[in-house]
């Protein structure tokens, strides 16, 4: 069983009416074996949050099907073992360090939630900061508490898009880090990010996608036998929208 | 997966929120200062000819006015308590309530509540039920106090207020799961707020359709489809009025239905809202 399966996932926007249409994905398949780090690139508005979004149920498919561990990403049960950081989230500002992992930890069901907190916010290193409120957190504080709410449930899955956004190189240091040491713990992660040498470095397979099409799919030792990650995906765009163009 | 946890999660966070927003602390502050100035700012003291007639007393100058019979004294003080919980108790409770309730929904929350597992309905429902729990507690809260002065000054120990106090609270749900729907739809608190304020003018509007009747068929039958769609607010104020023991307070009762009517047709509306809120918010792309 793979960690992730989509098969042929189409996704239209509409706008109000129908007047506008873009179309965010158009047909992708792919599929992430369990244990491995998986990176997803594109550029912007390839359409890489929308198929995250789409395997989490937070927006849904026109067409085809997204699978986590065997589940219909639609269940809400196949989220149980998946951990999630979006690109862009708002954590409880009202709320203490510890107390807004203690909100996540209900929803998860964590049992003997005081002492997982605990344990992720020494992993991030927030511990001393677990009394402090969300409010008065730094971007990369936030993005260590952020970090830390999608490992909660110890997931089997990790689905992070763009983790090191808000990360000095210290921080982007320990998240590839944690990478590696959840990799050999066998979490699967899947990691969207713009930072190819990030991905270069963590990733055991990449996807390419450009305007909702899968442009290419391999080892990273496959892709960068000849190239750079960087000079392959540039290549890649760019005959896209050559081809477009004609 | 504990069900009851994740209801009582997301009903603990509305709470933990409305304190944050300091929207809470405002309405239990003027809850509290209306308490302290019935117990300490009026006084009773009983007529010495006859028991059952007591003399008021506002912060130490005695009314000039003649005696007044207990029960008088208490059916005002409890409409009184009734008028500022419906409509400007229900009103703070929307206002409070909606901005909770679509505060849920902004982008970048709303993508990490629904990543975790749980199904739309149960945090659709869940939430809902945050704002009723708020506001009930405080209304109820209101009402126990006000009871317990009134018994305290003059002995009184009809439960009537804490009843109609449940009307209220009920009243409230069904115009929030109004509210609710909107604020989904609009994601903004000022639609959804405007939107159940129109609805509730619309269902006072519909309660003098006889009236209405009289001056144009057309718009009697209007009043009529209103009356039956909409929840049933003035029949429900006066079951309140009627439950407190003050009818005479009550101008026109022409129009009424039965009290059972009116809680089963506005409950009925409120499950429809909730869900028609719960049928889109499961359909929807965040």
């Amino acid at each position: 069983m793979n960690a992730i399966e989509v098969r042929y996932l189409h996704k239209t926007y509409s706008g109000l009416w129908r007047r506008s249409r873009i179309e965010a994905l158009k047909g992708v398949s792919l599929s992430v074996k369990q244990g491995e780090i998986f990176g997803l690139l594109g550029p912007n508005g390839a359409g890489k949050t929308t198929l995250i979004k789409i395997l989490l149920g937070i927006a849904f498919a026109d067409r085809g099907q997204a699978m986590l561990l065997g589940r219909d990403s639609r269940d809400p049960h196949a989220r149980q073992c998946v951990g999630y950081l979006p690109e862009e989230y708002q954590l409880p500002e009202y709320l203490k360090a510890w107390r807004a992992l203690d909100f996540f930890a209900k929803l998860y069901g964590v049992h003997e939630r005081r002492s997982r907190i605990e344990e992720l916010l020494h992993l991030v290193g927030l511990a001393e900061r677990r009394n402090s409120k969300v409010k008065e957190f730094s971007k990369g504080m936030r993005q260590r508490l952020g970090i830390a709410q999608a490992l909660l449930n110890n997931p089997k899955v990790l689905i992070l898009d763009e983790p090191t956004a808000n990360l000095d190189p210290l921080g982007r240091k320990d998240v590839k880090d944690l990478l590696i040491r959840l990799k050999d713990q066998g979490t699967t992660v899947f990691i969207s990010s713009h930072v190819l040498t990030e991905i270069e470095r963590v990733c055991d397979r990449v996807a390419i996608l450009h305007k909702g099409q899968l442009l290419t799919v391999g080892t990273v030792d496959e892709l960068t036998r000849e190239k750079s990650l960087e000079d392959v995906f540039v290549e890649l765009v760019r005959a896209a929208q050559e081809t477009e163009k004609l | 997966m504990n069900r009851a946890l994740i209801f009582a999660a997301i009903i603990e966070d509305s709470w933990r929120e409305s304190w944050a927003r300091r929207a809470s602390l405002v309405v239990s502050i003027i809850a509290l200062v209306l308490l302290l100035l019935f117990a300490f700012g009026v006084s009773v003291r009983p007529e010495e000819a006859q028991s059952e007639l007591i003399r008021v007393s506002l912060f130490g100058v005695e009314l000039k006015v003649r005696a007044i019979f207990k029960a008088t004294f208490a059916d005002a003080i409890e409409i009184g308590a009734l008028g500022l919980l419906n409509p400007w108790g229900i009103f703070l409770g929307l206002f409070i309530a909606i901005g909770l309730f679509s505060g849920m929904f902004t982008r970048g929350h709303i993508d990490l509540i629904l990543s975790k597992p749980i199904a739309r309905w149960e945090l659709y429902l869940a939430r809902y039920l945050g704002g009723i729990v708020l506001v009930g507690a405080t209304t109820m809260l209101f009402c126990v106090g006000v009871w317990a002065l009134l018994s305290l000054k003059v002995g009184m120990t009809d439960l009537g207020l804490i009843w109609a106090g449940f009307v209220v609270v009920f009243l409230f749900a069904v115009l929030y799961s109004f509210a609710a729907l909107i604020a989904l739809m609009a994601e903004g608190t000022g639609a959804a707020l405007v939107a159940t304020i129109v609805i509730w003018g619309l269902a006072e509007f519909a309660y003098v359709r006889d009236l209405l009747r009289q001056l144009s068929p057309v718009l009697g039958s209007v009043a009529d489809v209103l009356y039956y769609l909409l929840p049933k607010t003035n029949d429900l104020e006066m079951v309140a009025t009627k439950l407190v023991g003050a009818e005479q307070f009550l101008t026109d009762t022409a129009g009424a239905s039965s009290a059972g009517f009116a809680f089963w047709s506005s409950g009925l509306f409120a499950i429809v809202m909730l869900a028609l809120g719960i049928y889109l918010f499961s359909r929807k792309d965040y």
